[in-house]
């Protein structure tokens, strides 16, 4: 709830506070930490598995239950050409971290609800943003964010902006008084069947990278080391690209099977720009996947008071003026 | 949210992971086998671009951080992490440490750089957040 404080927020960066391991984002919130886990940690590890068994030909013996496989073990693809064990490992590990990362966009925008806390606010709609807008959403669906409204609010809940030492960033619009904003998102089930849709598209295209990519690095050879890279490079980015083709068509069926849906208030009236709200939901402070600010996720109710004679971008003095009583007080 | 500095240093580790994870890969099957200096910074590029093109995906596309200014950072970083780690991992001839040796090349080649040149930022696109 507001509590009056009139002490402006700055805007910008005001951290960082949430920075993970060694100031890297590993184990803070938001999906870059998360994302780097998973990669460095299949590559590390299965580097170091792999090379360990590869180094059984130098007599250093490998470790168990990795000794069962011979990695070096030529196998023939389809009688295009022979590649290892080790190589086909490559491809495979590549295979898991692509679906590991695709279903890690799944599980942070659909299958968890970050932390915070019930939270009140009202303003003034500055802007919406509806998923899927961006080039980059629709190609690679399963990174879409769900609807997202940014609501300039009134200084009463400047408050609920920034929480001192936990808030990485503020959020402004763009007027010469540098309002404050809360960005508040509301729930959009096409999200969540675009990401459902991905995981399974990207699991699917990666079983057939792999078997591509074996009969591209089979066909390239590993006379020299040299070639041999090329037919692992090759052959990952045939892995890659063959999971994420698979992850868009999921990905498109998944939203097209799914019903979209854009911001509602509660008697089911579009939420429009200009529009002054009360907000209602879960405020999670320093939100990663917003550089650290506070944000609603989700936005749970939403109710129209009018709407502002003023156009975006608006200042907090719109709503402190003409927006008096709001719904947080009830 | 990560510091500067520990962008920069996942932006190396994430190439210094790639490159040593590939080489290794390669290394293995060719073990003893005497790769030239020459050969060593061929492939150190290839792995290096390679990880770059990896690095601007996953943080410019995927997580919406600004593409214009991750690029030249990025490639710089990733290419001296490369290179310096098929040079190590040649000499070593050990394939089980070359991704972890990537990783920890990454690390400081990308953080030192960083910390002395001050370029890359992590500032996002205004996607999903908003102005400085």
């Amino acid at each position: 709830m507001g509590n009056g404080n009139n002490n402006q927020p700055p805007c910008g960066t005001v951290g960082p506070f949430n920075t993970g391991f060694l100031g890297t984002g590993i184990g803070g919130s938001g999906m870059a930490g998360t994302v780097w886990a998973i990669i460095l940690g299949a590559l590390g590890l299965m580097g170091g598995i792999i090379g360990a068994n590869l180094s059984a030909l130098a007599g250093n013996k490998p470790v168990f239950p990795f000794s069962l496989l011979n990695w070096s073990y030529e196998l023939n693809i389809f009688g295009i050409g022979s590649i290892s064990v080790a190589t086909l490992a490559i491809f495979i590990v590549a295979a898991v971290a692509m679906v590991l990362i695709i279903g890690a966009f799944y599980y942070d925008r659909c299958l968890h609800t970050p932390s915070g806390s019930t939270e009140c606010a009202a303003g003034v709609i500055d802007s919406i943003e509806d998923s899927f807008s961006s080039a980059s959403d629709q190609i690679f669906p399963f990174t879409a964010m769900h609807n997202k409204v940014d609501v300039v609010v009134k200084s009463a809940y400047w408050n609920l902006v920034l929480f001192p030492g936990v808030t990485d960033f503020v959020a402004c619009s763009s007027d010469p008084g540098d309002s404050p904003e809360l960005q508040c998102l509301f729930y959009n089930p096409a999200v969540c069947g675009a990401g459902l849709g991905s995981t399974i598209g990207g699991v699917v295209g990666a079983v057939a990278g792999v078997v591509a990519a074996a009969a591209a690095a089979a066909a390239i050879g590993c006379a020299t080391v040299i070639l041999c890279i090329v037919g692992i490079i090759v052959g990952v980015l045939i892995v890659v690209v063959a999971a994420l083709v698979g992850a868009f068509a999921g990905g498109q069926a998944g939203k097209a099977i799914a019903s979209s849906s854009v911001p509602t208030s509660d008697t089911n009236q579009t939420l429009n720009v200009g529009d002054y709200v009360t907000i209602k939901g879960n405020l999670v402070p320093g939100s990663g996947d917003f550089k650290g600010a506070n944000v609603f996720w989700f936005a749970t109710d939403a109710a129209q008071h009018g709407r502002s004679m003023g156009s975006p971008e608006f200042s907090f003095k719109d709503p402190d003026q003409n927006f008096i009583q709001d719904g947080c007080s009830s | 949210m990560p510091t500067r500095a520990g962008a920069c240093a996942l932006v190396g580790a994430l190439v210094g992971a790639i490159a040593g994870f590939l080489f290794a890969g390669a290394q293995g099957q060719h073990l003893g086998v005497p790769v030239s200096t020459a050969e060593v910074i061929e492939i150190g590029l290839m792995l290096g671009l390679f990880g770059w093109a990896a690095v601007l995906v996953i943080l410019g596309l995927w997580l919406h951080y600004s593409l214009a200014r991750l690029a030249w950072p990025a490639l710089v970083i990733g290419l001296i992490t490369a290179v310096l780690t098929i040079l190590v991992a040649n000499r070593l001839q050990r394939p089980y440490l070359d991704s972890l040796l990537g990783i920890v090349l990454g690390l400081l080649v990308g953080a030192l750089l960083c910390a002395a040149c001050g370029r890359l930022s992590q500032e996002r696109s205004v996607i999903y957040g908003k102005r400085e």
